[in-house]
């Protein structure tokens, strides 16, 4: 037992966050919870984000119009996102939302429409992304990752129009997420191909579907925090062979209900091109804010 | 799932790490009473919100509130205070400059004159040694280096501040001024690297092999700026200021006990000394480029949270607010001494 690996010390934030709940104390926001809701729109008194007990969930506030935000923060992206609506935020709601999204591979933007109610959320709209250095490619059996990073004279900026379902089942001691989307590409010149950017995948356009499959294990005090698999599937029809295969873990700790650290590593298990990095769903580490007017 | 399920499995699928690291900072034996939660009268009431409402609670034993028997557990480490000087106007400002200037530096090409090309010293005889066969292959190593890179410029920011101070030491205050300790010595670092590495316009060790059967003159690497900014590394120097930060803020505050700091901060810099090692490996940079972003990383690193430690807050352990938990006819009951 004291013969601990070096790795082990790598893993230690993570381990020690795992460790928290059972061990140690939650935030103090645990042990003094605040029963006085924030104003919402003027700034909320710094006791407010201790709220690790969810007891004043926006779900909790009756339906209403109201206006929210989303920052996922991290290295290298910052993906700010506004929304409208009506309902009760990030919960049980009907509206538009439109986000900027800066990376390091480029910009781009995306609007659309998006309904959620308890176990389900639905969103459809276009999404315009300009690569800082990605063109778009000739069509080929399969890439490499030099064929990605070859300058083939034409930037790429396609505009993708996307359907997006996501289910969620509470299933023994976690949860259940069933995800499936399908993408229209446009933009792209007759016989060349486009890495998409968000998808993380080199499509012949237009049709591009995904599906995800995660169990996630929750656990914390209100079961708030979540840790599990994910498995993708995704396939480009117009390709041969082209089916994609990623898994890898996802990670939620709700530090409050507006501050979240979120994780993800999915990396590419199968496909049909070797372009490394840029061809998984390495998205997320870092953390995401939330704020709704209440 | 309980909470006690979900950690055992997540123990077992985490190899014990997680039992393991967590056992030096609680205590043998989860018997509640009587536990005091020291509170300098200095820090603001948003450390410690709702502490004053809360001088006396009374509950059975039998029916102990969850609330309160985590208030009481001694099985949480005592709450961090923040004793170092606050992030205060000029650290806004030093760090606003520096993510401009960085990311200044980032969009405006390189110089025109190469101020230095090749390698010096010891690079030609290092990349020899270390440097991948293949380019499929030393593009497995830029990943496993942005892997990194991205690892170490997290780790202090999510891991250290938000998970390890926030959540599981219970303070929000010393998250705060961690993380923005963090912010300030990467935009320092960036601007310094960045700045740095568009004047001397170094071409990177690829670089003569452009328009070679092995890397045709219009691959991005060829036709990009990123072709002369090899001196010197920001994925060095990003990581080794991540490392360093992680030293610093682990150190001055105990966030897991010992020996886990010391194994944190050594894991720390392994990862950094890796990802700088895979940017050789992976042809991106000479032995002279890393070695000074890992030199330039650790200075800044150490320098920026030494400016705040430094000064002490010396009043902030003179006057205390002390919680007791103490039997009462019905049960039990939390004492606070002001």
């Amino acid at each position: 037992m004291r013969r601990v690996p070096l790795l082990c010390a790598l893993s230690f934030s993570l381990s020690s966050a795992l460790a928290g709940p059972a061990l140690a104390a939650e935030p103090s926001g645990e042990r003094f919870p605040d029963a006085q809701p924030p104003l919402g729109l003027l700034p909320t008194p710094p006791d407010a984000l201790m709220d690790p007990t969810m007891a004043r969930s926006w779900s909790t506030l009756p339906a209403r119009s109201f206006v929210a935000t989303t920052v996922d923060v991290g290295y290298l992206y910052l993906r700010p996102r506004l929304s409208l609506g009506y309902g009760r935020p990030f919960t049980e709601w009907l509206g538009i939302e439109a986000n900027p999204i800066a990376t390091q591979d480029g910009l781009g933007v995306y609007a659309g429409v998006r309904f959620e109610i308890p176990h389900l959320d639905f969103r459809f709209g276009p999404r315009y992304f300009s690569a800082f250095q990605h063109t778009y490619m000739p069509d080929q059996r399969n890439y490499s990752r030099l064929d990605l990073e070859h300058n083939w004279g034409r930037r790429s900026r396609p505009v993708t129009y996307e359907a997006e379902l996501d289910l969620t089942f509470t299933l023994g001691p976690g949860l259940l997420l069933l995800r499936g989307s399908g993408s229209y590409v446009t933009g792209v010149p007759e016989g060349y191909e486009a890495f998409e950017e968000t998808l993380h995948i080199i499509v012949d356009p237009p049709l591009v579907w995904r599906t995800r499959a995660a169990y996630l294990f929750t656990f914390g005090s209100h079961n708030q925090h979540s840790i599990g698999p994910a498995l993708d599937v995704l396939d480009v029809p117009k390709r041969d062979d082209s089916l994609t295969v990623r898994v890898g873990p996802l990670l939620r700790l709700a530090l409050s209900r507006r501050v979240d650290v979120r994780g993800s590593f999915v990396v590419t298990v199968v496909s049909p091109d070797r372009i490394g990095l840029p061809g998984g769903d390495f998205t997320e580490l870092g953390v995401r804010y939330r704020w709704a007017s209440e | 799932m309980s909470s006690a399920s979900a950690i055992r499995f997540l123990r077992a699928a985490l190899g014990g790490c997680a039992l393991l690291l967590a056992k030096p900072v609680q205590a043998a034996d989860p018997v509640t009473v009587p536990v005091t939660v020291t509170v300098p009268a200095a820090v603001p009431a948003a450390a410690v919100p709702a502490a004053v409402p809360v001088p006396v609670m009374t509950a059975s034993p039998a029916k102990l509130d969850p609330v309160l028997a985590t208030l009481v557990s001694t099985n949480a480490p005592p709450p961090l205070i923040w004793h170092a000087s606050r992030f205060g106007a000029a650290d806004w400002v030093v760090t606003l400059a520096g993510g401009a200037i960085t990311l200044t530096a980032a969009i405006i090409p390189p110089a025109a004159h190469h101020s230095l090309g090749g390698g010096i010293l010891f690079d030609n005889g290092v990349r020899s040694a270390l440097r991948a066969h293949s380019l499929a292959n030393r593009y497995i190593f830029r990943d496993a280096s942005d892997v990194g890179v991205s690892l170490m410029v997290s780790w202090p920011l999510v891991a250290d501040s938000l998970t390890a101070a926030w959540w599981y030491r219970g303070s929000r205050d010393v998250a705060e001024q961690t993380a923005l300790i963090d912010l300030e010595a990467f935009a320092i670092s960036g601007a310094i690297q960045g700045v740095t590495n568009s004047l001397v316009s170094r071409e990177r060790p690829y670089g003569p092999d452009c328009g070679s059967p092995q890397l045709p003159g219009d691959a991005t690497d060829c036709t990009s700026s990123g072709h002369y900014r090899s001196f010197f590394s920001g994925h060095a120097t990003n990581s080794f200021t991540g490392a360093a930060l992680i030293c610093a803020h682990h150190f001055e505050n105990d966030l897991l006990g010992s020996p886990w700091d010391a194994l944190s901060c050594a894991g720390g810099y392994a990862v950094a000394a890796t990802t700088a090692t895979f940017r050789v490996v992976g042809d991106m940079h000479y032995a002279s480029d890393v070695l000074t972003g890992a030199l330039v990383g650790t200075l800044v690193g150490y320098g920026v949270p030494w400016l705040h430690y430094r000064h002490r807050n010396e009043r902030a352990t003179t006057n205390t607010l002390q919680l007791h938990l103490v039997p009462t006819p019905g049960g039990l009951g939390v004492l606070g001494i002001f």
